[in-house]
C-alpha cells in the first residue's frame, strides 16, 4: 500500500466552458477553505494549459466537453506536465467510454454535476485527505473494464486503447465490488475491519493502477520537458 | 438328371440284354391261395389293370412270366411296383414277401423294388416268375412289366425309378412341411391374413395326400377303402382350401356365399366318398378326383387375376411358367389316374415344389416392397418431423419476439406513465404553487422544489438502469444507498442496510421506482427530522412478498398526525405504495421509528 498523500485543494484550477459551473465549482471550493483568489478558472483546454503553465495547483477540476478538445487529453496531458497534481472529472456524463478514458488517463476522480454541492464537497473533503472517491457505477464500468475478455491464452485483458489492463489485488476488487453494492466508505470499513482512510487508499491505488502508461515513463517526459526540476 | 444318375450307376459289367416282360399270363385266386389253381390262365399286357377285366375281383391275382437265361451269370429282377402287396417266385423259390398280404394291405403300388437272384436259384433255358398280387380291382389291382437282366441294368433302371416313385415326392414332401410351417407361422402373426391360414392348410392337405407316394401301410387306417377314401377325401380339401384362399386374397373378408357353396361341395364328395361301397369306388374316385383337379386349376388362373403384388413383367412370366409346369403335371396325373393315357408315374407332388420357388419369389418381392415402403415412410416422417420442428420453432421465435415487444411496449408505456404521474406530478405541482402564491416564494423553497424534482429523475434513471438487460434489485438500489450513505456518514449517523434474498429479484421499472422513491422518502425523512444517531434498512424478499422497512432511532411522530407533521412525504408513500399493490404503514414512538412497504410480489404488475 502506498502512503496516503495529501492533497491540497488550494490553488486550484476550474476547467468549465459554463460561467455558472465555474462559479458553482468555486463556491464549493470556498466552502471546503480555499480562499477566491487561488482559484483559477480556464474556460477552454488552450486556457488551461496557459493557466498550468503560469503555476502549480494542488488540484484541477475538469469538464469532459470543452469547446477546443476534450477535458480527457487535457487530463493525459497533465500527466505529462505535472504529475503530480491531481486531476478530477466533473462531468454531466456518465457514459462508460468516457469514464473509462478519464480514468485511464490518469483522473483521481470522476464527479457527476448533477450531485448536490453538499455532495460535491463531500467528494473533494475525501479527496484532500488523500483518498480518492467513488461511485458504484464508476466501480461497475472498472469491474466491466476488468472482465473484458482478453487475446486467447493471454494472461492479461486488453482494453480497446491496446493498453493492458492492470491486475487488482483480492483486496482491492473486493472494495470494487463492494461500491459497486452501494456501502459507503464507513460500512466497507466496518466490514472489512480497516479504517476508513485504508479504504480510500485502495480505491486510490484503483484509479492509479488504472491509468496507460507507467508512471516513471510520465515522469521521464515531464523531465525531459523541463518541467521538473 | 436321369442321364446323371445312368451315368453314376454301376456300369454294365458284361454285355447282357435287359429284358422287359411286358406280357404274363395271369389268374385269379382267393385271399388265402397259397398257389396258383391250375386253370383259367389267360395271356395281359403290362401293366395290368385287372378290373378292366375282371372288375369285382378283390383278392390275388396270379402273373406268370417266362424267359431264357444262359450262361452262369447272375441276373437280378425288378418290379416298379405292385398294386398292392405282393410275393414274388423264382423256379418256385420265394424271393419276396410283403409284410401283410391281408387286409390292412402293405401298399406297395409305389414301391418299386429289385431283386439280385443267384444262379443256383436259375436254370440254363426257360425260368419262370410268378407273382401273387393281393389288391381291389376298384384301387386299380395290377402288375408292371417285369425287368430281367444284368445286375448293373436293373440297378441303373431301379434308381430311376426310385429316385421319381421315391426320393423327388420326398423332397417335394419337405418343402410342402416348410411352406406349411412358413404360412402357418405367418397367420399366427398376422390372424387377420385369412389367406396365409388356408394357403397353409391347403399344403398341409396336400402333404398329407402326397404322403400316399410314400406309404407302406394304411396304418393308422383299418385298411386299404379308408385309406382310399382318406386320400380322395384330402384332394377335396386341398381344392377347397385353395379356392377359399384365392377368394381370400381376393378380399380379405371374403365371401360367405361362395364360400358356403365350396363347403357344401366338400362335404359332399366327403359324405359320397365315406358311405359308397367299395364297387362303386373307382368311378367316383375318378369323378371327384377330376373335380378337384378342376376346380384346383380354375383357381390357379384365378391367382393371376388378384391384387398380389407382381411388378414386372419378368416376374409375372416366371409366375406364369411355373404355374404351368405344376398345372400340366397334374393334368397328366390325372389323365394317369383315369387311365387315358398310359404310364404308371405321378408328377405333381414333384412339381409342386415349382410352387415354393413361386411363393420365395413373391414373398421376398413382397418383403422388400413393405421394406421400401417402410423406409420411404420413415424418410418422409422423418422429413415431416423436421419441418414440423423447423415450423414450431419459427413460431416460437415469433411468439418470443412478439412477447418481447409487448413487453418493451409495455414497459415504455409504464416509464411514460410513471414519468408522468411522478415527476409530472411534481413539475405541475411545483408550479401551481408558484402561480398562485399570494406573496413572493422564498428561493429556498424554490431550490428544494427543483431539487425534488432532480432527485426523481435520479431516482428514474436508477431504476432503469444504465445498461441494457435485467438488473438485480441491489443494483438499483445500489446508487441511492451509496449518495444517501454518504450524507448520512457526513451528518454522522450510522446507516446498516441489511438485504436479504434480493441478489436474484429483478422488478418491473415502475416497482424499481417505487421501491427507491419510498427508500428515499423515508431515509430523507429520517436525515432531515427525526435526529437519530442510526438507522436501519431492511430489505427482506419472502416466497410472496418484498418488504422494505427502515428504522431509525430518533425522535418520532404521532401516527395520527403523519398525513400533516413530516411534510407530505408519508402521503406521498401512501398513494404510491397503493399504486403499487403495497401497503406502507408507520410505526413510531421516540427511540424507534419504523416505515413499512410491503409488496405482494405475485399480483404487482
Amino acid at each position: 500500500m502506498e502512503v496516503i498523500e495529501p492533497v491540497h485543494l488550494s490553488p486550484a484550477l476550474v476547467v468549465d466552458d459554463e460561467p455558472a459551473v465555474r462559479q458553482r465549482l468555486a463556491g464549493v471550493l470556498q466552502g471546503l477553505g480555499c480562499p477566491p483568489e487561488a482559484i483559477a478558472m480556464a474556460e477552454s483546454v488552450a486556457k488551461a494549459r496557459d493557466r498550468v503553465g503560469e503555476r502549480r495547483f494542488g488540484v484541477v477540476l475538469v469538464d469532459i466537453g470543452l469547446p477546443d478538445g476534450s477535458g480527457v487529453e487535457f487530463i493525459g496531458w497533465m500527466r505529462r506536465h505535472q504529475p503530480d497534481t491531481p486531476a478530477v472529472v466533473i462531468s454531466a456524463w456518465r457514459t462508460e467510454d468516457v469514464i473509462v478514458s478519464a480514468l485511464r488517463a490518469g483522473a483521481i476522480g470522476y464527479l457527476l454535476k448533477e450531485r448536490d454541492d453538499l455532495e460535491l464537497s463531500l467528494a473533494l473533503r475525501s479527496i484532500e485527505r488523500g483518498g480518492a472517491p467513488i461511485d458504484p457505477f464508476v466501480a461497475r464500468r472498472i469491474m466491466g473494464l476488468l472482465a473484458a475478455p482478453g487475446p486467447p491464452g493471454g494472461s492479461s485483458p486488453v482494453p480497446p486503447d491496446g493498453e493492458p489492463v492492470p491486475s487488482l489485488s483480492p483486496r482491492e476488487r473486493e472494495i470494487l465490488r463492494l461500491v459497486a453494492q452501494g456501502l459507503s466508505n464507513r460500512e466497507m470499513a466496518d466490514l472489512l475491519s480497516i479504517s476508513k482512510l485504508t479504504v480510500e487508499c485502495h480505491t486510490k491505488n484503483i484509479y492509479r493502477k488504472l491509468v496507460v502508461n507507467s508512471r516513471t515513463e510520465a515522469v521521464f517526459e515531464a523531465r525531459r520537458h523541463g518541467l521538473l526540476s | 438328371m436321369l442321364a446323371l444318375l445312368l451315368l453314376a450307376g454301376p456300369a454294365p459289367a458284361a454285355a447282357g440284354e435287359l429284358l422287359e416282360l411286358a406280357r404274363a399270363q395271369a389268374v385269379r385266386g382267393g385271399w388265402h391261395d397259397a398257389a396258383p389253381p391250375e386253370a383259367g390262365w389267360q395271356a395281359v399286357d403290362l401293366p395290368d389293370n385287372w378290373a378292366v377285366r375282371w372288375p369285382s375281383q378283390d383278392g390275388v391275382v396270379w402273373y406268370r412270366f417266362t424267359w431264357q437265361h444262359a450262361g452262369d451269370a447272375p441276373a437280378a429282377l425288378m418290379l416298379a411296383w405292385i398294386n398292392m402287396a405282393g410275393s414274388v417266385y423264382v423256379n418256385g423259390i420265394e424271393l419276396h414277401r410283403d409284410a401283410s398280404l391281408l387286409e390292412p394291405l402293405t401298399r406297395s403300388w409305389n414301391t418299386p423294388r429289385q431283386w439280385l437272384v443267384a444262379p443256383a436259384l436259375l436254370r440254363e433255358g426257360e425260368n419262370t416268375v410268378l407273382v401273387r398280387v393281393a389288391g381291389m380291382a376298384a384301387y386299380q389291382g395290377g402288375l408292371p412289366p417285369l425287368l430281367a437282366g444284368e445286375p448293373a441294368q436293373v440297378q441303373a433302371r431301379y434308381e430311376e425309378e426310385l429316385l421319381w416313385r421315391h426320393d423327388l415326392p420326398l423332397v417335394a414332401m419337405a418343402a410342402s412341411v416348410v411352406i406349411v410351417l412358413l404360412f402357418g407361422g405367418l397367420w399366427l402373426m398376422r390372424p387377420r391374413e385369412t389367406a396365409y391360414a388356408w394357403f397353409a392348410l391347403m399344403s398341409l392337405a396336400w402333404l398329407l395326400f402326397e404322403f400316399n407316394h410314400l406309404a407302406t401301410s394304411p396304418w393308422p387306417l383299418a385298411g386299404t377303402d379308408a385309406w382310399q377314401a382318406l386320400n380322395t377325401s384330402l384332394l377335396v380339401f386341398f381344392a377347397a382350401a385353395f379356392l377359399l384362399f384365392v377368394l381370400r386374397l381376393r378380399r380379405e373378408e371374403g365371401a360367405p356365399l361362395v364360400e358356403a357353396a365350396i363347403w357344401l361341395a366338400a362335404v359332399l364328395a366327403w359324405a359320397d366318398l365315406w358311405s359308397l361301397p367299395r364297387t362303386g369306388m373307382a368311378a367316383h374316385r375318378a369323378l371327384w378326383s377330376s373335380v378337384a383337379a378342376a376346380a384346383t386349376a380354375a383357381a390357379a388362373v384365378g391367382v393371376f387375376a388378384v391384387r398380389w403384388p407382381v411388378s414386372s413383367r419378368r416376374e409375372r412370366t416366371l409366375l406364369l411358367v411355373l404355374m404351368l409346369i405344376v398345372l400340366a403335371a397334374a393334368a397328366h396325373d390325372l389323365l394317369v389316374f383315369l387311365q387315358w393315357v398310359p404310364g404308371t408315374r405321378y408328377y405333381a407332388g414333384i412339381a409342386s415344389c415349382a410352387l415354393l420357388v413361386a411363393l420365395a419369389v413373391l414373398l421376398a418381392r413382397r418383403f422388400t416392397q413393405a421394406l421400401r415402403e417402410t423406409e420411404q415412410f420413415n424418410a418422409r416422417l422423418i422429413a415431416q418431423v423436421e419441418a414440423a420442428k423447423t415450423e414450431l420453432r419459427d413460431t416460437l421465435e415469433r411468439t418470443h419476439a412478439l412477447k418481447l415487444m409487448h413487453a418493451r411496449a409495455h414497459e415504455r408505456v409504464a416509464l411514460a406513465s410513471d414519468l408522468h404521474d411522478g415527476l409530472g406530478g411534481m413539475l405541475v405541482g411545483s408550479i401551481a404553487s408558484l402561480e398562485h402564491a399570494s406573496q413572493p416564494v422564498p428561493q429556498d423553497r424554490i431550490l428544494a422544489m427543483l431539487k425534488d424534482l432532480r432527485d426523481d429523475l435520479r431516482l428514474i434513471l436508477d431504476a432503469t438502469g444504465q445498461q441494457p438487460g435485467l438488473q438485480p434489485l441491489d443494483d438499483v438500489i445500489a446508487p441511492l444507498r451509496h449518495r444517501l450513505g454518504t450524507l448520512f456518514e457526513a451528518n454522522g449517523i450510522v446507516c446498516r442496510w441489511h438485504l436479504l434474498n434480493v441478489g436474484d429479484l429483478t422488478l418491473t421499472t415502475s416497482l424499481n421506482i417505487g421501491v427507491l422513491r419510498f427508500l428515499q422518502e423515508a431515509l430523507t425523512n429520517v436525515l432531515k427530522h427525526s435526529g437519530a444517531r442510526r438507522a436501519d434498512v431492511y430489505v427482506t424478499r419472502t416466497r410472496t412478498h418484498l418488504r422494505l422497512d427502515v428504522r431509525d432511532d430518533g425522535r418520532g411522530f404521532a401516527v395520527e398526525s403523519a398525513g400533516d407533521a413530516p411534510g407530505n412525504g408519508l402521503r406521498n408513500m401512501r398513494t404510491r405504495a397503493e399504486r403499487l399493490a403495497g401497503v406502507v404503514q408507520w410505526q413510531s414512538r421516540p427511540g424507534r421509528t419504523v416505515v413499512t412497504l410491503l409488496i405482494d410480489l405475485l399480483s404487482a404488475r
